[in-house]
Order: C-alpha cells, then sequence, then structure tokens
C-alpha cells in the first residue's frame, strides 16, 4: 500500500463514496416548504391564513397534528402549567396564534416569566435569587427532544445567556436586530431566539428543534414571547422583522495596556506599556447589556494576545511565566489584591492537572490523576458552585462573590499542547458584579474552545 | 413576480442539483452512515433554503457545508449523550486492536482506514476529511469548521499520525 497517508485517505474515501449519486434532485416537499416558510412571518398578521398553511404542510409535527376542528379557529384556549410544583396556574389561556394551539403556557406567575411548548414537557428552574429567572422545557417525541428556553435578568450580557440557556455560539450565527430593543437570532446549531433588552434589564427566549418542536413551532414560541414582552414605546409590537443585517454592532473598542512579565529563571521583563498600546476589540455578539467599557482597558503579556485579560484602566498589571512552562496574571489595583487573576498550565503538567481537576474529571484527567497516585474529583467543598457548559467549560461562583470560567483544551490523551485555563474576577475593590460578568464573558468569548 | 422569474425555491432547487452530492460526500465521510448523510443533507438546505436572500451565492457551498458539519457534530453530541446515559461510553483511543475488536470482517487496509477515520476525535476527523477529501485549503477548512488555522494543523497532523499508525502496523504485517 502507498505510504502516503493522505493520498491512501482521499482514495479510500472516494472508494466509499464512489457509489454516491452525482446528481439528487430535490423533493417537492422541500421545495414547497421553502415557499411556505417565506410566507410565514404573516402568519402572526393573518391567522387564518396560518392555519391553512399549518395544513398545507405535510409531516410538520406540532401542526400538522392540530384537529381537523381548529381549522378556521382564530381564538381558542390551551392549558396553562406552573413550573414551580405544587403551584396551581389557571386552567387555561386564550391564545389568538393558531401555532400555538397545540402548546401549552410554562409560567412562574408572572407575563413576562412564561413561555409556550408543544404538550407534555418538562419545565425546569434554574433562578438566582439576585436578578436571574430562567425557565427551561423540554419535549421529547420519538426519542428526539427539543426545548425552549428564557432568561430573564435585571442586569445581563451575552455570556451569561450563554451560560444559563446552554447557548454555543459561531461565526455562522445570524442576528437581525429590529429597532434598539430586539435581537433575533438564528445559531448555526439552528436554535432560534430573541433578546430584548431594555437599560439593563435582559429577557431572552430561545428554541431548539426536535422531537414535536419543529422551525414552525419555534418561530411562533419566539413571536409569542416577543408580543407579550415588547414594550409599546418602540412602536413596532407585532411587525415581524425584516432587518437584513446579520451582524453585530461594531465591537467595542478598548486600549491595550502591556504588562511586566516575571520569568521564571528570575529575570524581569518589563515592558513599555506605551509600546503596546493598540486597540483591542470587544466583541459583544449579541443580546446583552452594552457593558460601560468606557474606564476598562485590555491588559496583555505579549502581542499575540494569548493572554489577554480586561481590567480598570488605572490598574496596574504582572505576569509571571514559570519555569516549568505555567503562566499567569493578575491585574487590580497597586496597593490591593488582584481582584483579576488567569492561570494557564499544561497538562499533565503536575500543577496543571491539579488545577484542572478541580473543574473536571474527564477520562484523561482521571487516567493521567491516577496514574500519579491522585484522585481527580471537582471540589465543591469550599462551597463553589460548578456550572459546566458542555464537555470543556465550566462556570463556577464562589461563596465570596467571584466567578470565573475554566476552560479545558485537551483532546484524547493529555500531551503538552493541551491547557488549563481560570479565569477568576472578585467583585470588590473597582469591580462589580456586573463588571466581573463582563471581564469573564469577553475572556470566554475569545477563548471558549467548544464553539460549533 | 413577472413570468420566468426565478423563484427562491427555483434558486434552491438550483442550488441543490449542483451541491447536493457534495454536500452527502461530506455527511458520509464525517459520519460513517449514508442513510444519515442523507438525511443531514435535506435538514442543512432545510435550514440554509430560508436564508437564501441572506447569503451570497458565491458564499452558498461553503456555508451549506459549514451547516453541514455542524449538524454532524450535533448528531454525534446527541449520540453521545444517549450512549453516556446508557453507560456505553469508554474512553477509547484509535488502536489497530480496537479496529479489530470493533471491525469483524474487516478486510482490507482500507476498510481499516475507514474505520480507523470514523474512530477519530471529531475535530481531527473534520480537518481530515476536509483537507485532503474535499480538497479544501487550510483557511477554507478553518473557516468551515471555525477553528483558527493552527487548529486545522494540529488535528490534521493529530489525526495523520494516527491514521499513520493503521497502516504502517498493517503493511508490516504484510510483507
Amino acid at each position: 500500500m502507498n505510504t502516503n497517508i493522505e493520498d491512501e485517505v482521499a482514495v479510500m474515501l472516494r472508494e466509499r463514496t464512489a457509489d454516491i449519486p452525482p446528481v439528487y434532485e430535490p423533493s417537492d416537499e422541500l421545495l414547497r416548504r421553502t415557499r411556505k416558510r417565506r410566507t410565514r412571518k404573516l402568519v402572526g398578521v393573518n391567522a387564518l391564513g396560518a392555519l391553512m398553511l399549518a395544513g398545507a404542510i405535510a409531516g410538520v409535527g406540532s401542526l400538522a397534528s392540530q384537529p381537523e376542528d381548529q381549522v378556521g379557529v382564530t381564538s381558542t384556549e390551551v392549558p396553562v402549567q406552573s413550573c414551580f410544583p405544587g403551584v396551581d396556574a389557571p386552567a387555561t389561556r386564550p391564545i389568538t396564534d393558531p401555532r400555538l394551539a397545540s402548546m401549552e403556557l410554562w409560567t412562574q406567575g408572572a407575563e413576562a416569566d412564561a413561555v409556550f411548548a408543544p404538550r407534555g414537557g418538562i419545565c425546569s428552574l434554574a433562578n438566582n435569587p439576585e436578578d436571574t429567572v430562567s425557565m427551561s422545557v423540554a419535549v421529547e417525541q420519538g426519542g428526539n427532544a427539543g426545548g425552549v428556553c428564557i432568561l430573564h435578568m435585571r442586569s445581563g450580557t451575552a455570556e451569561r445567556v450563554l451560560r444559563e440557556c446552554e447557548l454555543p455560539t459561531s461565526p455562522a450565527d445570524e442576528h437581525t436586530r429590529d429597532g434598539d430593543d430586539l435581537v433575533r437570532f438564528t445559531l448555526a446549531n439552528g436554535v432560534v431566539g430573541a433578546t430584548l433588552t431594555y437599560g439593563t434589564e435582559v429577557m431572552t427566549v430561545s428554541c431548539a428543534q426536535g422531537g414535536p418542536i419543529d422551525a414552525i413551532a419555534c418561530d411562533a414560541i419566539v413571536d409569542d414571547y416577543i408580543a407579550r414582552n415588547r414594550r409599546a414605546i418602540t412602536g413596532t409590537q407585532t411587525a415581524p422583522s425584516t432587518t437584513p443585517t446579520s451582524t453585530p454592532d461594531a465591537p467595542f473598542v478598548v486600549p491595550t495596556i502591556g504588562c511586566g512579565v516575571e520569568f521564571g529563571s528570575g529575570t524581569v521583563n518589563y515592558r513599555d506599556p506605551q509600546r503596546d498600546l493598540a486597540e483591542h476589540p470587544v466583541d459583544y455578539e449579541w443580546g446583552e447589556t452594552p457593558p460601560d467599557l468606557a474606564d476598562f482597558a485590555a491588559f496583555t503579556t505579549d502581542e499575540t494576545h494569548v493572554m489577554t485579560v480586561l481590567g480598570r484602566s488605572e490598574w496596574s498589571c504582572r505576569a509571571v511565566e514559570g519555569a516549568s512552562g505555567g503562566t499567569s496574571l493578575d491585574i487590580g489595583p497597586a496597593d490591593a489584591d488582584a481582584p483579576v487573576h488567569l492561570s494557564v498550565d499544561w497538562l499533565p503538567h503536575g500543577p496543571g492537572l491539579a488545577l484542572a481537576c478541580q473543574y473536571f474529571a474527564t477520562p484523561a484527567l482521571v487516567a493521567e490523576a491516577g496514574a500519579n497516585g491522585e484522585q481527580c474529583i471537582p471540589s465543591e467543598a469550599a462551597g463553589r458552585t460548578l456550572i459546566p457548559s458542555g464537555d470543556a467549560v465550566v462556570y463556577f461562583d464562589d461563596p465570596d462573590g467571584t466567578h470565573g470560567i475554566a476552560v479545558l483544551q485537551v483532546e484524547g490523551e493529555l500531551d503538552p499542547e493541551d491547557t488549563i485555563s481560570v479565569l477568576t474576577c472578585k467583585p470588590g475593590v473597582g469591580l462589580t458584579v456586573a463588571d466581573c460578568e463582563t471581564i469573564v464573558g469577553e475572556w470566554s468569548s475569545r477563548n471558549r474552545s467548544d464553539a460549533p | 413576480m413577472g413570468p420566468g422569474a426565478v423563484t427562491k425555491a427555483d434558486r434552491l432547487a438550483e442550488l441543490y442539483r449542483a451541491e447536493s452530492a457534495r454536500v452527502v460526500n461530506l455527511a458520509y465521510a464525517l459520519t460513517g452512515d449514508r442513510a444519515l448523510a442523507e438525511d443531514l443533507m435535506q435538514e442543512a438546505f432545510l435550514k440554509v433554503g430560508s436564508r437564501l436572500r441572506r447569503v451570497a451565492p458565491d458564499d452558498f457551498g461553503a456555508y451549506l457545508r459549514t451547516t453541514v458539519v455542524n449538524l454532524a457534530r450535533s448528531h454525534h453530541r446527541r449520540t453521545f449523550v444517549r450512549r453516556k446515559h446508557a453507560g456505553e461510553v469508554e474512553h477509547q483511543h484509535v488502536t489497530r486492536q480496537r479496529i479489530y475488536e470493533e471491525g469483524a470482517g474487516v478486510s482490507d487496509t482500507r476498510d481499516m482506514l475507514w474505520r480507523a477515520l470514523q474512530s477519530l476525535p471529531a475535530r481531527q476527523r473534520e480537518a481530515v476529511v476536509c483537507r485532503f477529501f474535499m480538497d479544501m485549503s487550510e483557511q477554507e477548512t478553518a473557516r468551515t469548521l471555525g477553528v483558527g488555522v493552527g487548529t486545522v494543523k494540529s488535528s490534521v497532523s493529530r489525526g495523520l499520525q494516527a491514521l499513520r499508525g493503521i497502516v504502517d502496523v498493517d503493511e508490516v504485517q504484510e510483507r
């Protein structure tokens, strides 16, 4: 066999795919659904038309399954469920959008904290007493599940939306701004939703297709949430989104400040901050309350911005590059403990392994720790709350208010290219809780390795 | 709309005929399942069909391929979660022994290579398939996978290294 593995892979794959037809013909259903999707934005305006459309679309679960006697009905009632166990909710709720006829309304009592979902779902709450209400409803059918998530925050950032609703981001995501207060989004993984922003208040709804939740059901759920919660001040309460923009606003920009790096060998390379003054784009993607970055700066250790973290522009920073390869960056007031700290270490380096095991227990980490006679058990003994977001990202909150994120970059067996990064931010001197969310969120957007 | 005007459905049909086979090839190489590949192709066209007006004609193919990669990833994730809940997931690496154990009836090295490719970590498999089957440049691969060029290079390197180990061992045994 030819030893050129690249050629072998190509030949093997061409052999494997040789019987795939060179041309596929589109099915009538695909083309029909494409035509219909173009008109579906009219549904919210023309309920009867929507129902006729629903009947015309074969195989679309939630709508095709509507009983025939509902055709022509423009107002009906659906069940209401309370997401609080043991708390009664009104029995039914009238609706005017027939796309919701096969659904039920899950509520926590307030209109703003309620969302429709196909019947038979399982509701769960994750309320943060400070300022966050989140509710998700999962619905399964035939082993395939879809879900709806709403989030209501008194102060919010994109990072928090991602965390609470477990939404990944990708450059292929689409964002459509409709007025100052509304952004609709379609993520690359198919999740659709919208974010309403009023001052520091953020309300988000997202819908993932699956099971009985199809594209039209998701549209109906999102449209309803917007219609019930969008405030009249915009004057566009029922208007469908038509703005063809697909990119978020221009990124915020803050200055960059270089940090002195102390090397493990004992040498100190204090760099001239002026040399590094440049603009650092702070790319907030969507749905967030625009953070106040007026007195923020990006503190960085080198031109590659491998270690770059936001902090107050009047603060100072100090980086350490250990002889063993571990690195850290501290940012804070000159005369106080640094509230912002980033550690980056490699694996299976011992200190890196110990750091990673505080947050993750992947098979590779467990195996490596076991080989060293150690255990790898993420500890919550100190009251830390770990909030996994995918396999390689964990957000955490400590009892003292410290907020942080741990990111693991490992593929298969541990090797020296793999890293563990942990960023912590403690509100207090010069930083609010929202500031820490901003700092962690901005770093997360550049360093999460699991975005699809 | 006057007679002869190109409708959205017409344009989608044209794109479907031009791109669908390539998309099925990609999805099949990523998932190892022909029927699933055709399902993912359909799903991808359904998704992007609603965005035809927002995607430049020249970008449609790339947009479609990125969508298929994401759909394949979602499928793998769902499968992994199901297997994880069922207690079926063990951390295993691509080894000749494993390929033999899982692939009773493996007839030749190319069969083994196919199985080894399917056993690679997702990112390595995606990078190898995009580079050497879809003939994408490193930059195109990076855009399609939504990662940096450096990640593409390291993923390809690791993936090929794992595959090379399978083939080299086999060659030695054939001699």
